[in-house]
C-alpha cells in the first residue's frame, strides 16, 4: 500500500511532465499548479491524463466537486454557480494544505481545481484507488 | 487546405456517450483525403521526394476530429436540460497532446484518417487521431491525441454557411 508522502513523490513527476519542467524547478507537496506553476485548464486536463495512465483510475469531470460536496445536497452545497457558506467550509476543508489567503469569498464551482496542491492531487489519486479497492505499488 | 479532405463519416453512439463515465468509445468519425505530390507548397518538403509534413498529418486530423466533436455535442445537447440547450458549439484545437509519427508519408497519398473518442467533458473533447494509406487497417503511420474546446458558434456569417456546405459535401461524397 502506496503512503500519502509515495503518492505525492509519484505525482510530482507527473506535474514537472506536463509543464516540461527541468529538476531545477522546485515542486512539492505544497506546490499550488494553478497559483505557483501557471497551470492553465489544458495543463490541468493533460495532468488528469497522466495520473489516470500512471495509477489506472478514472478521474470523471467533477470528481473534484464531488468529493468537496461530500455528503451535501447540491442545493446546499452550491448556489448559482458559486459555493454555498456550508460548501466554502466544505471546500476549505478538503484542502486544508491550500493557503487560506488563496480562497476568495465567492468561489465559483467550475475552479474548484484551481485551489488544489500537488497533495491534493495524490489524496484525489488515493481516494479513487480505495474506491476501486485496489492497492497499487508504486511502479518504477 | 480544406481542399485536401475529400469524404468525411460521422457515427456517435448515443448510448456510450450517456453512459461511459469517460467518454472514450462514444462514437468514431472516418475521413478520406488525397495529397498529390505536386502540392506548390511541397516543393521543399523535399525536392524529389515529397513527403507529407507532421503539420499537415495534424491539420487533416484536426479537419476530421473537429466535425465529429461538434457532433458528439450536438447529441449531448439533445438531452441537456439546461438553459443554454440548443445553442450550437464549434469545436477548437485546444491542445495537441500527443504526435507520433512513426513512418514517412510519401506522396502522392490516399490517406484514412480515423479518429475515436478518449474523453467527453462539458467543454473539451478529447480524441485519438489515426492516419495512415488507405486501408488503415495496413498500417498507422500518424497517431496524435487531439483536445477540442467548445465555444459558441458564431451565427449568420458567410464562413458558416461554406463551412457547412463543406461539410455536407464531405459527408455526401463517403
Amino acid at each position: 500500500m502506496m503512503t500519502d508522502p509515495d503518492l505525492v513523490a509519484a505525482v510530482i513527476p507527473l506535474v514537472r511532465d506536463t509543464l516540461g519542467l527541468g529538476e531545477e524547478v522546485a515542486i512539492s507537496a505544497g506546490t499550488l499548479p494553478f497559483y505557483d506553476l501557471r497551470f492553465t485548464s489544458m495543463d490541468l486536463l493533460d495532468l488528469i491524463f497522466r495520473l489516470e495512465e500512471r495509477f489506472g483510475v478514472t478521474i470523471p469531470e467533477g470528481t473534484l466537486y464531488r468529493l468537496a460536496r461530500g455528503d451535501l445536497d447540491d442545493a446546499e452545497f452550491c448556489a448559482q454557480g458559486h459555493l454555498t457558506a456550508q460548501g466554502r467550509s466544505q471546500l476549505l476543508a478538503l484542502l486544508a494544505d491550500s493557503p487560506l489567503a488563496i480562497f476568495p469569498d465567492r468561489i465559483h464551482a467550475a475552479t474548484l481545481q484551481r485551489f488544489c496542491t500537488v497533495a491534493a492531487f495524490a489524496r484525489l489519486v488515493a481516494h479513487l484507488l480505495a474506491e476501486a479497492g485496489r492497492d497499487r505499488a508504486c511502479s518504477s | 487546405m480544406f481542399e485536401l479532405i475529400e469524404a468525411i463519416d460521422i457515427d456517435v453512439d448515443a448510448g456510450a456517450l450517456a453512459g461511459a463515465a469517460s467518454g472514450a468509445g462514444a462514437g468514431r468519425a472516418r475521413g478520406r483525403a488525397w495529397v498529390d505530390a505536386n502540392h506548390p507548397l511541397l516543393r521543399d518538403h523535399f525536392p524529389d521526394a515529397p513527403v507529407l509534413p507532421g503539420t499537415w498529418a495534424l491539420e487533416l486530423a484536426a479537419q476530421v476530429a473537429g466535425p465529429f466533436v461538434e457532433e458528439l455535442d450536438r447529441h449531448r445537447d439533445q438531452s441537456n436540460p439546461g438553459p443554454d440547450r440548443g445553442r450550437p458549439r464549434w469545436a477548437v484545437l485546444a491542445m495537441v497532446r500527443s504526435a507520433k509519427l512513426k513512418q514517412p508519408l510519401w506522396l502522392p497519398a490516399a490517406l484514412e484518417i480515423e479518429a475515436r473518442t478518449m474523453r467527453v467533458d462539458a467543454a473539451t473533447v478529447t480524441v485519438r487521431v489515426d492516419i495512415g494509406r488507405a486501408p488503415l487497417s495496413s498500417e498507422v503511420a500518424v497517431t496524435a491525441e487531439l483536445t477540442f474546446g467548445l465555444v459558441e458558434a458564431p451565427a449568420g456569417s458567410s464562413a458558416v454557411a461554406q463551412r457547412e456546405a463543406r461539410l455536407a459535401r464531405w459527408k455526401a461524397a463517403f
